[in-house]
């Protein structure tokens, strides 16, 4: 990481802190890394087991976020007080010894269940205190096994609650990818016997669109970051290629022309440009191409690079774009690429394979698959410190989970 | 019998889970829950297929219909490879001899992955593996029409195992009758 970058950028945004609050803490850097700020929950008015759980799930929420230690009142720089009324918590975080409230929300539930409240109040404190998107009200997708050979779709809170199958398919259904809301989803289905795509507009209503079901492969789909366009891999024209489709119209724009694989694509923030991979010259390597057509650049030389994401926010310009996989020896371990210095980085490292990896919407989480002695489960890392962690052990009872991806 | 009593047990852990601590919301449900099978609305936008082409789909991949002459000419290849093996090409020359005498049949050729490759990449090349037999029988003088392409990826692998006896067969091209 370009430490000099980084540092004007914190600066940047301690100043800005200051301006909006006097008191409130910035965040500081040390060897690089941003240094998390203590903050503390003080136990919620009303009802106690309502405050109880909502507290319980927020002080969860922070320290999955990465930017906070939770800890006593007395030692925290930052302290939570709020109280609960029926559905709502109205909050509000203070600086240690101000009266002053530095921000104040009346988080409403969803009506399913308390937790929503936890997440909303989480995500305005990372959204105010760091400036970064919260990833508390991000939601996860995935496929698994159920320990038999067919797969079906998932999706479940960021912390594994709320777990919802959205596929009833009996067959192979895998690789979803979600569009801009945390409603839609694109997915490859093997439900009519031909891998297909599909698009699900509500994934609460199983309903699904099939989208592209041409002779061969259908799969890859990737809804653009404005949800008007589909990039997707075809082998119709006879060789599987990467296409962009209308989702309006459903014409199609064909990108590449090769005798080789095409595969994976995902888009840029901005819409403007699709990162793939294309084995033309040998093992897989990963390729950026302007999203309406044009030049491809090769972007790895070398090794096994497969299976990019990138990332839709990122806290600086010297954090990493693209997530991908490499083949390291005899394993996949998961790294990270900044496109404009060219810098790659290995953030997993041990005797697993470690695959799939996306982006959580804070530029600097990633939810990927682990396999450990041919059993795959789902693993969140922070790309900052490169410590993963289990999402929740509790998916194993659905056999492997692969392919995640994460809400933006 | 084995699947099925798996499958309870499985169904039953998924009921302990739902109900459990993982999901914090009220107990109401004994299955994760989901929508019923095939629930789908739409018609796919007819594109036309560049020359040279895939031909339209006929029949159901799903349904395996192999002869064992068929099994025996299973094309095998090399890791993260589409290139025909010359030791490959008897087999594929028996098949193209097979679709000669067989006019009327529509073939699927299935390509396979072994599992050290990753998922979505694999179902690509795959694609590939099936699409470099459909070429080789083309080249045969076999009508394209009648040869049809689906990829698996890693998702269905011949041998269960883990090593390189088990990868060596699992990366390959199968053949499947679609219509007689």
């Amino acid at each position: 990481m370009n430490k000099r970058g980084l540092w004007s950028f914190l600066f940047l945004c301690a100043a800005t802190s200051v301006v909006w609050a006097a008191t409130a803490p910035a965040i500081t850097i040390r060897k690089g890394m941003p240094e998390k700020i203590n903050i503390a929950i003080e136990p919620f008015g009303g009802d106690p087991a309502a405050a109880q759980e909502i507290a319980s799930v927020l002080a969860t929420d922070l320290v999955r976020s990465d930017w906070f230690n939770y800890m006593a009142p007395a030692n925290a720089e930052l302290v939570v007080r709020g109280a609960v009324s029926g559905n709502v918590l109205n909050g509000a975080l203070y600086s240690r010894g101000s009266a002053q409230p530095l921000l104040q929300k009346s988080c409403v539930g969803d009506g399913v269940s308390r937790r929503s409240i936890a997440h909303q109040m989480a995500d305005e404190i990372v959204r105010n205190i760091v400036r970064a998107p919260g990833i508390a009200q991000t939601k996860i997708t995935f496929s698994a096994n159920s320990g038999g050979s067919n797969k079906e779709i998932y999706v479940m809170d960021y912390d594994g609650a709320n777990l919802r199958r959205v596929t009833n398919d009996r067959n192979l259904a895998v690789r979803p990818r979600w569009g801009p809301n945390r409603r839609t989803l694109a997915f490859t289905s093997y439900r009519s016997g031909w891998p297909d795509i599909y698009l699900m507009m509500d994934y609460t209503t199983g309903v699904a669109q099939r989208r592209a079901a041409f002779p061969g492969l259908n799969t890859g789909g990737a809804i653009s970051p404005d949800g008007k366009r589909m990039a997707l891999v075809l082998s119709k024209d006879g060789n599987p290629e990467l296409y962009v489709m209308d989702l309006a119209s459903g014409s199609l724009t064909r990108l590449t022309r090769t005798r080789q694989a095409e595969s994976s694509p995902c888009w840029s923030p901005d819409g403007s440009q699709i990162c793939f991979v294309s084995d033309r010259f040998g093992q897989p390597q990963l390729f950026v191409i302007p999203a309406g057509g044009g030049q491809d650049r090769r972007i790895t030389f070398g090794g096994y690079k497969s299976e990019p994401d990138w990332a839709p926010w990122s806290l600086s310009p010297d954090l990493p774009d693209l997530c991908y996989v490499s083949r390291m020896g005899r394993q996949f371990q998961v790294c990270s690429m900044n496109l404009r210095t060219g810098e790659e980085r290995v953030l997993t490292a041990d005797g697993a394979d470690n695959e799939d990896p996306t982006w959580a919407p804070d530029g600097r989480h990633i939810v990927f698959s682990k396999s450990v002695s041919h059993r795959a489960s789902l693993y969140i890392l922070d790309a900052f410190t490169g410590r993963a962690i289990e999402l929740n052990p509790n998916l194993r009872v659905l056999g492997d989970c692969t392919t995640p991806a994460w809400s933006r | 019998m084995k699947t099925r009593l798996m499958m309870k047990m499985m169904a039953l852990s998924l009921a302990a889970l739902v109900g459990g601590s993982m999901v914090g919301c009220k107990k109401k449900s004994s299955a994760i829950p989901g929508p019923g099978p095939g629930t789908e609305i739409g018609a796919v936008p007819a594109v036309p297929v560049e020359p040279g082409g895939l031909p339209p789909r006929i029949g159901t991949p799903g349904e395996r219909y192999q002869p064992p002459r068929l099994a025996a000419d299973t094309v095998y290849f090399a890791f993260d490879s589409a290139v025909i093996n010359p030791s490959e090409r008897p087999k594929l020359d028996d098949m193209a001899a097979y679709m000669r005498e067989n006019p009327g049949q529509i073939i699927t050729v299935e390509g396979h992955c072994d599992e050290r490759g990753t998922a979505e990449y694999n179902r690509a090349l795959g694609e590939r593996r099936a699409l470099a037999c459909r070429e080789y029988l083309m080249g045969a003088g076999i009508d394209g029409n009648k040869l049809q392409t689906i990829s698996y990826g890693k998702d269905r692998p011949a041998d269960p195992g883990h090593g390189e006896e088990a990868w060596a067969k699992n990366r390959r091209g199968e053949f499947i009758i679609t219509s007689r």
